[in-house]
C-alpha cells in the first residue's frame, strides 16, 4: 500500500508543480503586459503634451495680434500679457504673422504684387484683372532697373501694345503710371473676354459668329422672333481701356429692322451696358428669341 | 504572496487601461481643436514660422538663438518687402486683420479688416473674400463691403461700392 500513496502522492505533487508553473508564467506575463501598457501610457501622454503645446502657442500668438472677435467684443486696448518663457520668440512670430497679413492685404487690395529679383536689380511685377467682382487672370512683368528701367520678360499676350505702352510713359520716371495703364488694357481684355464667356453661357440662342484674340470686336446673330429673321449685330470695342463697344451696327435682309425704334433703342443699350445684360433685356422684351 | 501579486498586477493593468482610454479621449478632443486652428489661414504656418512653433512645442534640438536669429532675418526681409510694396502701390496700411469664417476645402471664406492711408485719405475698409479652386485657377469673390472715409464726397465712389454691397448706398459716412 506504500506504493500506491507514494505514486498519489507524487501525482498530487506533480498536480501542484504544474499548476505552480502555470501560475508562474500567468505572473511572468503580467509584467510585461505592464511594461508594454505602460510604454504605451507613456507615448499616449508625450502627444497629448505636444498637443496641448502647439495650442497653448496658438493661444499666445493670439494674444498678440488684435482679432476680428476682440475688436468688436471689447473695442479697447488689446491684452498684450503673455506669460511665456519664449516671449521674444512669440513676439518675433506675432509680427511675422502681422507682415504677412499687412503684405496680403497690398495682394488683394489690388495693387501691384512686386518681388525684388537678381539680387534687388529688378522687380516683378504681378497684375491681377477681374471683372463684376470675380478675379480672373494674372500676368507677370519682369522689370530690370539698372542700368537703366526696361522690360526683360513678361506673360502678357502680344495684342497688348506693351512695347508701345513703355514708349509713351516715361518708364524711367513713371514706372507706376506705365503699369496703371497696362492695368487699364489687361483688366478690359479680361472684362470683354468674360463678357463674351458669359454671353455663350447665357444665350444659347445667340450665336457668336466672330470675334478676335482681343474681344475687340464681336459679331453675334439674333434670330428676331415671328418670321425668325436673322440678325447680324457687329460690335466693335476701339477704345481698348473700356469693356463697352464704342459702335453697335446691325445688318438685316429686312432693310427696315435696323431703322425701326426698338432697334435703335437697343443699339443704344449695346453701349452703355455688357453685352450679356443687355441681351437678357433684349431677350425679355421679346425683340430676339 | 503569488496571489498577492497578481492581483496587483490585474490591479496595475486595470488602472494603466483606464488611464490609457482617459488618455485616448483627451487627444482626440485635442486634435478637435487643432483641426479648428489650423483652419484658420493665420495658423498656417511655413517656413521660419513653423521650425519657431516646433521649437515651442519642444519638437526640435535647436538652440532658441538659432531660431530667433532665423525668424529674425525673415521678419526682416518682410519688414523690406513691406515697404516696397507701400512704396508701388502709394498706400500705407497700418492694420489688417484677418478671420477664416469658413474653411471646406475647395472653399475659404474670411472676413477681411484693414485700416490705412492713401496719399492723405485716412481709411478704413472691411469686407468678406471668398476663394474657391477650380482647377489650378482660383476665383475670388468680394462681398459685404463696408467702407469708412474721413471725407463728405463718397457720390464718386458710390457705384463702385454698390457692386459689393447688397444694400444701396445713403449720403454721408457708411459703417
Amino acid at each position: 500500500m506504500e506504493g500506491v500513496s507514494t505514486r498519489g502522492v507524487l501525482s498530487h505533487l506533480s498536480l501542484l508543480e504544474d499548476q505552480a508553473s502555470s501560475r508562474g508564467s500567468r505572473v511572468l506575463q503580467q509584467p510585461s503586459r505592464v511594461k508594454e501598457l505602460r510604454a504605451k501610457v507613456e507615448a499616449l501622454t508625450s502627444q497629448r503634451d505636444q498637443l496641448k503645446a502647439e495650442i497653448q502657442t496658438h493661444k499666445n500668438l493670439q494674444k498678440l495680434r488684435p482679432s476680428v472677435d476682440k475688436r468688436r467684443a471689447a473695442g479697447g486696448e488689446e491684452d498684450m500679457d503673455v506669460d511665456s518663457e519664449s516671449s521674444e520668440l512669440l513676439r518675433l512670430m506675432a509680427r511675422h504673422s502681422e507682415l504677412s497679413d499687412l503684405l496680403h492685404a497690398h495682394h488683394l487690395i489690388g495693387g501691384y504684387d512686386v518681388i525684388k529679383t537678381r539680387q534687388g536689380k529688378g522687380m516683378c511685377f504681378s497684375l491681377a484683372t477681374a471683372y463684376e467682382g470675380v478675379y480672373l487672370d494674372t500676368y507677370n512683368l519682369e522689370i530690370d532697373l539698372r542700368p537703366k528701367v526696361r522690360i526683360t520678360r513678361h506673360n502678357i499676350p502680344p495684342f497688348i501694345p506693351l512695347n508701345n505702352l513703355a514708349e509713351q510713359s516715361d518708364l524711367q520716371t513713371g514706372l507706376r503710371a506705365f503699369l496703371d495703364t497696362v492695368s487699364q488694357h489687361l483688366n478690359a481684355f479680361a472684362g470683354r473676354k468674360q463678357q463674351l464667356k458669359l454671353v455663350k453661357e447665357q444665350h444659347k440662342s445667340v450665336e457668336v459668329m466672330e470675334s478676335n484674340l482681343l474681344c475687340s470686336i464681336l459679331v453675334l446673330m439674333f434670330t428676331v422672333p415671328k418670321e425668325k429673321t436673322p440678325l447680324l449685330c457687329t460690335l466693335e470695342y476701339t477704345d481698348h481701356t473700356r469693356c463697352l463697344p464704342t459702335r453697335v451696327h446691325l445688318d438685316s435682309e429686312d432693310k427696315r429692322l435696323p431703322d425701326a425704334p426698338q432697334w435703335k433703342k437697343n443699339c443704344s443699350l449695346l453701349t452703355e451696358v455688357p453685352v450679356h445684360r443687355a441681351l437678357t433685356a433684349i431677350r425679355k422684351s421679346r425683340d430676339i428669341v | 504572496n503569488e496571489g498577492r501579486k497578481m492581483s496587483e498586477n490585474t490591479e496595475e493593468v486595470k488602472l494603466l487601461e483606464a488611464q490609457i482610454m482617459h488618455l485616448q479621449a483627451e487627444i482626440e478632443a485635442l486634435q478637435q481643436q487643432q483641426q479648428v486652428n489650423c483652419k484658420d489661414i493665420t495658423f498656417q504656418f511655413t517656413g521660419q514660422m513653423q521650425d519657431a512653433l516646433a521649437f515651442l512645442c519642444g519638437q526640435t534640438q535647436d538652440l532658441e538663438e538659432m531660431v530667433v536669429s532665423r525668424l529674425k532675418e525673415e521678419v526682416e526681409e518682410l519688414e523690406e518687402d513691406l515697404k516696397l510694396q507701400t512704396r508701388i502701390d502709394g498706400i500705407s496700411l497700418n492694420s489688417c486683420i484677418r478671420k477664416t469664417l469658413q474653411n471646406r476645402g475647395q472653399e475659404v471664406v474670411q472676413l477681411l479688416c484693414l485700416s490705412g492711408r492713401c496719399s492723405e485719405l485716412v481709411f478704413q475698409v472691411e469686407f468678406q473674400l471668398s476663394e474657391v479652386k477650380d482647377g489650378s485657377r482660383t476665383e475670388r469673390k468680394i462681398s459685404d463691403l463696408n467702407l469708412v472715409l474721413d471725407s463728405n464726397d463718397l457720390q464718386s465712389l458710390s457705384s463702385f461700392l454698390s457692386r459689393y454691397r447688397p444694400a444701396p448706398i445713403n449720403n454721408g459716412k457708411i459703417i
